[in-house]
């Protein structure tokens, strides 16, 4: 679905992103994982056409995406980004917003169709309780299920997120990741998200992509990447790897200093 | 359905209003002319000097005062959209400013005695000289940031009303009067001509600057966001500020600064009917010609027969109405 073939990129003349291939395949929950300033981000913008390759392509659907017109882009593309923009507007009219890639070069009101689209959408993301707040009231999750219901109303194929769950607490985490998963599995929509959270990670994503200065160290399967060697030699941080009980995926322990410390003097 | 229901109500209302406003403005004055007159007058023939009062005189003005008012407060709500700062307006950007010493060099040199039609075309240079200015120093690879803009604008305001001090230090008895007077604005004693281009072009404005509402909405979310629903944002920005930049040199220079109108009514519109650029841009514009014909009403009978300048009426009345509402918003 997503082809990125030896992209590099970054801002001005500075290249943060080189060489970079992925391949993201349909109906697939993609994960981008990687230490600070590794270049997620980046490599996100890029897929979402914020910024211009320098080299390589990204290519949708058999199309380089600087080919695609803007609006034809959004309706097949939808961003979430990390922190929800403050606008003076309710959370309907919020949603209705991602109407607009569908609306006709002189259409200005939305259609019934369009305000079905968008209840369907709140509906879907357990945002319609909130349809006549505005969206400077809501908490912090509730902002990214207004968010993510804006992105689903372009009715897109692929979604694509920047750290989502960064600022929520363990339920909300949760909540957002299980609807994701259900938008994947229910909707047949991709994903394609940056995370901190190697257990997220690890327990949702179908792949995942570590991201190691400006390139891809190692992606396929959470089996294959959240492995201890790899961690610590990327983040440059002792950890275990074991398994949760419940799901059998990988998951992460970090080693606190001095715990790791003691255990070389006990050596 | 009930939101195009209440836009509708608005813009009734605001018409309503309009309607009474350009009556009362057309029936007081020096000689008072009762209002049941004033609409004989449309109908049937009436004195001849009231017929003249009434048409010659009023009607153009009050015409004026419409598509000045319109144009500023449009730009006004394109402005404070684009930039996302409320304090955003067309004076702000420097081009008024441009404007002012176009024209004040015009009156120091005696230009304007030569022929009136030069005040408004030096104006007009003034300002398109500062638009293109900031449009060229603010575009960095394709790419107007509009953060430069904003400060450039601020600086070109300081520079030009310095230049203006100074030459109006130097010039003196008449010229210096008229400079002032014209810095003050005032809708009188413009050319019928002129008055009929500022109509068609307040009007035509108006128009195309709804078919920017939707844009104008996504960029609310802020610029990428709006990307990422399909606005192309720098072909938009570019276009947006071209338009206002151009609307406010043509106000300036017809009818000198009036200020706060660009500021004031979008803020008081927002309030009222809420932020959706589709209703909020035809709401400021017959707002904002509401309040300079209301405005340009009071400066002309307060001490009648003489006037003030209008724009010291916008000034003290257009601070006075931003002040409440924000004190009343915060309780």
């Amino acid at each position: 679905m997503l082809k990125v073939s030896s992209l590099s990129c970054g801002y001005g003349q500075k290249i943060i992103i080189s060489s970079v291939s992925l391949d993201i395949k349909s109906g697939e929950f993609f994960g981008i994982i990687g230490p600070n300033g590794s270049g997620k981000t980046t490599l996100l913008r890029a897929l979402s056409r914020v910024i211009a390759p320098v080299k390589g392509e990204v290519v949708l659907d058999g199309k380089n995406i600087r080919e695609v017109p803007l609006r034809e882009f959004a309706r097949r593309v939808s961003v979430v980004s990390q922190t929800v923009p403050i606008a003076d507007m309710t959370v309907g009219e919020f949603v209705l917003l991602g109407r607009l890639p569908h609306f006709g070069s002189m259409q200005f009101v939305e259609s019934t169709h369009d305000r079905d689209v968008a209840h369907r959408c709140m509906e879907l993301t357990d945002s319609l309780r909130l349809k006549d707040e505005p969206v400077a009231h809501l908490s912090g999750g509730e902002r990214q299920l207004a968010q993510i219901a804006r992105a689903l109303a372009q009715e897109p194929r692929l979604l694509l997120l920047d750290e989502p769950t960064a600022h929520l607490d363990i339920s909300h985490q949760v909540a957002i990741m299980d609807l994701l998963r259900k938008l994947v599995r229910e909707l047949n929509l991709t994903v394609a998200m940056v995370l901190h959270d190697l257990n997220l990670a690890s327990e949702y994503c179908d792949r995942l992509a570590l991201i190691s200065e400006g390139g891809v160290y190692k992606a396929g399967t959470p089996q294959e990447v959240i492995d201890y060697s790899i961690i610590e030699k990327v983040y440059k941080t002792v950890v275990v790897v074991n398994k949760n009980p419940v799901s059998g995926k990988p998951y992460v322990f970090i080693v606190p200093g001095d715990e790791l410390q003691k255990s070389r003097n006990g050596r | 359905m009930t939101k195009y229901a209440r836009w509708t109500f608005w813009l009734v209302l605001l018409a309503v209003i309009l309607g009474g406003v350009v009556l009362l403005s057309l029936a007081v004055g020096a000689s008072g002319i009762p209002v049941n007159r004033v609409a004989g007058l449309f109908l049937s023939g009436g004195s001849p000097v009231e017929r003249s009062i009434v048409f010659d005189i009023r009607l153009p003005r009050i015409i004026l005062g419409f598509s000045i008012g319109g144009c500023l407060s449009l730009a006004g709500v394109i402005l404070q959209g684009m930039f996302r700062n409320p304090l955003v307006e067309p004076y702000t950007l420097g081009i008024s400013g441009g404007a002012a010493l176009g024209v004040a060099l015009n009156i120091a040199l005696g230009l304007s005695a030569v022929n009136g039609f030069t005040l408004p075309a030096c104006g007009f240079l003034g300002s398109g000289a500062v638009i293109l200015f900031l449009y060229f120093t603010s575009l960095r690879r394709g790419v107007v940031k509009l953060q430069g803009l904003l400060l450039n604008g601020v600086m070109i305001s300081f520079i030009s009303s310095s230049l203006v001090m100074l030459l109006m230090s130097l010039s003196s008895g008449e010229s210096l009067h008229g400079i002032v007077f014209w810095m003050m604005g005032s809708l009188g004693g413009s050319d019928q001509g002129l008055t009929g281009v500022m109509l068609v072009l307040s009007l035509v404005s108006l128009g195309s600057a709804c078919l920017f509402c939707l844009h104008l909405n996504a960029l609310a979310l802020g610029e990428e966001e709006a990307r990422h629903l399909g606005v192309p944002v720098e072909r938009t920005k570019k276009v947006l500020f071209v338009f206002c930049a151009v609307l406010t040199g043509f106000c300036v220079s017809v009818a000198g600064m009036i200020g706060f109108v660009g500021l004031v009514v979008p803020h008081l519109m927002r309030r009222v009917v809420g932020p959706d650029h589709r209703i909020l841009l035809p709401a400021s514009f017959l707002a904002g010609a509401v309040f300079l014909i209301g405005c340009d009403t009071l400066a002309r009978t307060i001490i009648a027969p003489l006037e003030l300048p209008v724009g010291v009426i916008t000034g003290i009345i257009g601070g006075s109405l931003f002040v409440y509402a924000l004190a009343k918003g915060e309780a």
